[in-house]
């Protein structure tokens, strides 16, 4: 007989899938669009395979996971679809002739057949057993019920840099939510704000969604008003009744930092060591740009080994034996976290751990067999933890306190600083008076004939396309800076040049034809969200904002 | 009585390079680029021929301001004063700490189209307005900007228990209940104190985006 103990506590894993909307048809080989390839097969295939295996053993756990709408909208793009498989037939090209070339070198032989194995693997799983649509692989597990998939803004626009403008807030989200059902079959009971950037009053754009909670970074809850009785181990009610939960500042770090935390690890491979840049141009050049230009293959050898020394051969038994130790090592650290507060807290204490997913797989390659011991060590070695979801937390505690989050963000410094910066600040300006030319068009245009109707929708699509706040990012990181410039300013400049044709009654059809086919996103875009007689109808700007039924 | 912050003057220049001179760094990188992105080719005009200041949180201490207005709104405001010209008086932006009611004086100039306004109050309301000073007293206001409330950035020492039980996924029955309802339990200081501890050493000097799969390091910038 199994003898079950009551959990003590609650771990709630969160990863944040996003990517920004990189698609261009115009040109063959585009080096922007591997971010979406690399994620696909380092980090997004690895997660569902080890989720089919879950499934498969009977593995019972919960995990939350944000699919941007970008990325939700690229994973289901037939021209990316098709550029994926272009892509990957490229990589098992590649993987092949490394074999032979590393014939007589065992360890780096051994690792080029790793690669070759996944990459075939990649192609199957994405051909054949997804039909090359991977949301299709997260929407199974989510209708099982391992995975809580929640949404986050239409383009990850940075919510209170553009709080001044309520209706734009709302585009955000009413067309998140409208993409994500429409691809995963249900709306969504949570958000991933982008950047887990809070103001306060958003809160109320936020309720008239149904959507119930969403994630702020630490001092989120421990500065909020009045003070959190639980600190960030339970969530707190807005006054809406929308579930702010605090990220757990031990936990991430454990995983995010890359020196204290298990990334670093020198058994684990080194990501900066690819064959893109070490073999010569000759060799190597039909599988890195078609300009020449050396990239990261995603073909790594070595381990991180250590610091300045020279480094050796991966090897990924050894590396996984790691990522099992290190989710032993995670797990008993939060059973001595919820011991600890047992005592301490009149109810079972919730640790939210949130991440990117792209972390796992891409950049930290073992990460998702890290996720994988973990889950199953969880459901197997203890009975302390739970794994859950925040709507279950609320589902068993629905009663909460009622305090005010500070505005906030998990960036730099925890405030606007990096999103609202001497890189990037110029930005404003031009998104804010896109903003006011798009609320004011949507107000102002009622019944349009098909064409401007069409030109207004791709104004809506230019508009937000431009407030990804991945440009924003970019510039102030200082890598890529001329992509996120010229995609910032190229989507503001198709925006205005619409917006004169519109008023100027002399729509170009050619050119809009060619801006839809470009920038496809959200296919079924109303631009009426942006009417200031658009339900719910909002009155006021920033945290003053009152929702008028 | 007026304070004058002039905070952060090579930033101050820098904004200068990207805002309001069209050879600034922002524009030559456009031009880098041309030959090999087809995203080159857009410029973004420099004015909206609007009158406006908008001002944004940048953190608990500090904001951003952007500005524009049309000559026709300065002149209204000169002729008044018998005026004929903006130059012939000092352009100011007024901070009003709406909290403490007080206001501070920045000088400014016509080149400046954006501020950054540093050491300002947590948790503090604020409105700025950008006008002219007459007579080293008199204010004259052009635009008027938003207000905003800097965050709050310690722990509060409100310990008010206000619960709120939200029931069920949608039917949404709200109801409160009073304060001291759990007042028998624990006492949280120590706890949050304790949390407080590990943010203030860890932690708001790094941070994370989403967007790691582009940075090659899970821990961004600065």
């Amino acid at each position: 007989m199994t003898i079950f103990k009551e959990e003590k506590g609650y771990l709630s894993l969160i990863l944040h899938a996003h990517l920004p909307f990189v698609r261009h048809p115009e040109e063959k080989d585009f080096l922007e669009e591997r971010w979406l390839f690399e994620a696909i097969t380092e980090t997004y295939i690895p997660l569902l395979n080890y989720f089919e295996g879950l499934y498969r053993d009977k593995v019972e756990y919960r995990l939350t996971m944000s699919l941007t709408p970008p990325l939700i909208s690229m994973l289901t793009d037939s021209l990316l679809q098709e550029r994926y498989i272009n892509h990957i037939d490229n990589l098992i090209e590649l993987a092949h002739k490394e074999l032979e070339r590393t014939a007589s070198q065992p360890q780096f032989n051994r690792n080029a057949n790793m690669y070759l194995e996944r990459f075939k693997q990649s192609k199957d799983i994405f051909v054949n057993y997804y039909n090359k649509n991977l949301v299709n692989g997260f929407k199974k597990f989510q209708d099982l019920g391992y995975l809580e998939l929640i949404t986050c803004g239409a383009t990850h626009g940075y919510l209170p840099l553009m709080q001044e403008y309520p209706e734009a807030v709302r585009a955000q989200i009413e067309v998140a939510i409208k993409t994500h059902k429409k691809h995963l079959g249900r709306k969504p009971r949570g958000i991933w704000l982008p950047e887990c950037a809070y103001y306060p009053g958003l809160e109320k754009i936020l309720k008239e969604y149904d959507l119930r909670f969403f994630i702020v970074d630490t001092h989120g809850i421990l500065h909020a008003n009045p003070r959190p009785k639980y600190g960030v181990f339970a969530p707190i009610y807005t006054e809406t009744g929308v579930a702010a939960f605090g990220r757990e500042q031990e936990s991430s770090k454990q995983v995010w930092s890359s020196q204290e935390g298990y990334p670093g690890d020198y058994n684990y491979r080194e990501y900066y060591c690819d064959i893109g840049f070490e073999l010569p141009l000759d060799y190597i050049q039909p599988y890195i740009h078609q300009d020449g230009i050396r990239i990261d293959t995603g073909m790594k050898y070595y381990k991180i080994t250590g610091e300045d020394c020279e480094k050796e051969p991966y090897n990924y038994q050894v590396a996984r034996e790691k990522a099992a130790l290190h989710a032993g090592d995670f797990m008993k650290n939060r059973i001595e976290q919820i011991e600890n507060l047992t005592s301490l807290i009149d109810r079972k204490p919730l640790i939210i751990s949130p991440y990117d997913a792209e972390l796992f797989g891409h950049w930290w390659y073992e990460g998702p067999d890290f996720l994988n011991f973990l889950i199953r060590k969880v459901a197997y070695d203890q009975d302390i933890i739970k794994l859950i979801s925040p709507i279950d937390y609320l589902e068993k505690y629905p009663k909460n306190q009622i305090c005010q989050p500070p505005m906030c963000s998990w960036g730099a410094k925890g405030y606007n600083d990096v999103w609202l910066d001497g890189s990037n600040d110029w930005i404003y300006r031009h998104l804010h008076q896109a903003v006011e030319k798009m609320i004011k068009l949507a107000t102002e245009i009622n019944e349009p004939d098909g064409l401007t109707r069409r030109a207004l929708n791709q104004a809506a699509r230019e508009l937000l396309l431009a407030q990804s706040s991945d440009w924003a990012f970019i510039m102030k990181t200082g890598t890529m800076v001329e992509y996120a410039v010229n995609r910032t300013t190229a989507h503001i400049h198709h925006f205005f040049n619409l917006f004169n044709q519109i008023k100027g009654g002399n729509i170009d059809q050619e050119r809009l034809t060619e801006l839809e086919q470009n920038n496809n996103i959200f296919p079924e875009i109303d631009y009426q969200i942006y009417s200031e007689f658009y339900s719910p109808k909002i009155k006021g700007q920033g945290e003053e904002i009152e929702i008028i039924s | 009585m007026s304070k004058v912050e002039r905070v952060s003057l090579d930033k101050l220049q820098k904004q200068e390079e990207y805002l309001t001179s069209p050879s600034g760094n922002s524009a030559e990188s456009i031009e880098e680029i041309q030959e090999s992105n087809i995203w080159s080719q857009y410029q973004l005009s420099e004015e909206y021929g609007e009158n406006k200041i908008v001002m944004q949180v940048k953190n608990p201490t500090s904001v951003h301001l952007y500005w524009g207005f049309t000559d026709e709104l300065a002149n209204q405001v000169l002729s008044k004063l018998g005026y004929h010209d903006l130059s012939e008086l000092p352009l100011v932006l007024r901070l009003y700490d709406l909290t403490i009611n007080k206001q501070y004086n920045i000088n400014t100039t016509l080149e400046h189209k954006d501020w950054y306004i540093n050491e300002l109050n947590p948790g503090h309301n604020y409105l700025v307005k950008l006008g002219v000073i007459e007579d080293e007293m008199k204010f004259h206001p052009i635009i008027e900007s938003n207000p905003i409330r800097t965050p709050r950035n310690t722990v509060s020492d409100n310990l008010d228990q206000d619960w709120m039980t939200v029931k069920d996924k949608l039917e949404k029955i709200y109801f409160l209940s009073g304060k001291g309802e759990l007042e028998e339990g624990y006492s949280s200081p120590e706890l949050i104190q304790k949390e407080e501890k590990v943010i203030q050493l860890s932690r708001l000097e790094e941070g994370y985006s989403s967007i790691s799969l582009l940075k090659g390091s899970s821990e961004i910038v600065e």
